[in-house]
């Protein structure tokens, strides 16, 4: 470092550099490095709930509800929340999602929504983000 | 210290650090969240089975279908003209192989809409604006297309034209079906090698 601090140019660059990758890396809202490693529970999945796996889990589950009337029958809705799909990248919305200790279930009537809204969260680094799968049979 | 030393010292700090990064951090998204977010959950992101039937029918160049179902369910039955493309495949890769030419428009379908819509947000996300799904998948294509009856006694002339589309289409779908897998192998190949011959353009 005493013979970095020598030279203040290279330092002062290779630091803002530095500064610019962390940022880019693992600030909240970007999308971070490298898209296929972030996609590949979408390969295997392994990003997709049963009814029942939802009624299995334990512990702080965040269930998003991402249709404007659809709805969790009671068992199912630990923690329900309603939220418009085109806000879900909004600060207060993000916030929420990031705060949450534990899974972060999205629900839809329309899986097309639950899929593009699952790709996009996680490609900004959020893991533990499901889809309830065949929302139709919950409602039934 | 010199100007060229400061200048190798710099060059080889962001060496390292370059080394420290993934190696396929290239292939990020690009787009801020919101703006991507807004864009795919747009219609005009979506095309319907009747259009894609259109383009089938008319041979459309400017339109390349990617099918991203498992290569077994491909080869038994596909759209004419569509390339296969595992989802798994497509994700594990680098996205410029399959969707590189920008002057066409990529539509990507699966068996439902899952997978395609998985696949329209990672292009997007890239930069590939040229990218759309079907909406419905082949599930919809299906039941829209190959199961299209007329009934009544009056048509129009724009329901006998979607109707002569669609029957069109279906025979065309069905036919290519009923190859032998490796005359529909010869066949996505000739696609290819056509391809490859209009690059390199006339002698």
């Amino acid at each position: 470092m005493k013979f970095l601090r020598q030279y203040p140019f290279v330092l002062i660059v290779f630091l803002l550099m530095v500064v610019l990758v962390l940022f880019r890396s693992f600030g909240g809202n970007n999308f971070r490095y490298d898209a296929a490693r972030w996609a590949e529970s979408s390969v295997k999945g392994s990003n997709l709930l049963t009814v029942d796996q939802l009624s299995a889990m334990t512990g702080a589950v965040l269930v998003l509800n991402l249709g404007d009337e659809a709805d969790l029958p009671g068992q199912l809705r630990p923690k329900t929340v309603i939220m418009r799909p085109e806000s879900i990248t909004g600060k207060e919305n993000l916030r929420l999602i990031r705060k949450h200790r534990g899974p972060v279930i999205l629900f839809s009537d329309d899986a097309s929504t639950s899929a593009r809204v699952w790709m996009i969260l996680s490609e900004m680094g959020m893991r533990d983000v499901y889809i309830l799968r065949d929302p139709g049979a919950v409602a039934e | 210290m010199n100007i060229r030393q400061k200048v190798s010292l710099l060059l080889i700090l962001l060496s390292i650090m370059l080394a420290l990064l993934p190696l396929t951090a290239n292939r990020s998204f690009s787009e801020k969240p919101s703006k991507l977010l807004a864009e795919v959950l747009g219609a005009d992101v979506s095309v319907t089975v009747d259009e894609v039937a259109e383009f089938i029918v008319r041979e459309d160049p400017d339109v390349r279908l990617i099918d991203l179902r498992p290569a077994d369910v491909f080869i038994k039955e596909a759209i004419p003209g569509a390339v296969n493309v595992p989802y798994s495949e497509f994700i594990r890769s680098d996205p410029d192989t399959w969707i590189s030419n920008r002057e066409v428009r990529t539509i990507f379908y699966s068996t439902g809409n899952s997978e395609a819509d998985y696949a329209l947000v990672y292009a997007r996300g890239m930069g590939y604006n040229n990218c759309y799904i079907m909406a419905g998948g082949i599930t919809e294509w299906v039941r829209t297309v190959l199961d299209t009856k007329f009934s009544g006694g009056r048509i129009t002339a724009r329901e006998n034209a979607l109707f002569e589309t669609r029957r069109r289409a279906g025979e065309m779908y069905t036919e290519y079906s009923s190859l032998p897998d490796s005359l529909k192998a010869k066949f996505l190949e000739s696609k290819k090698f056509s391809a490859k011959k209009l690059d390199g353009g006339c002698e």
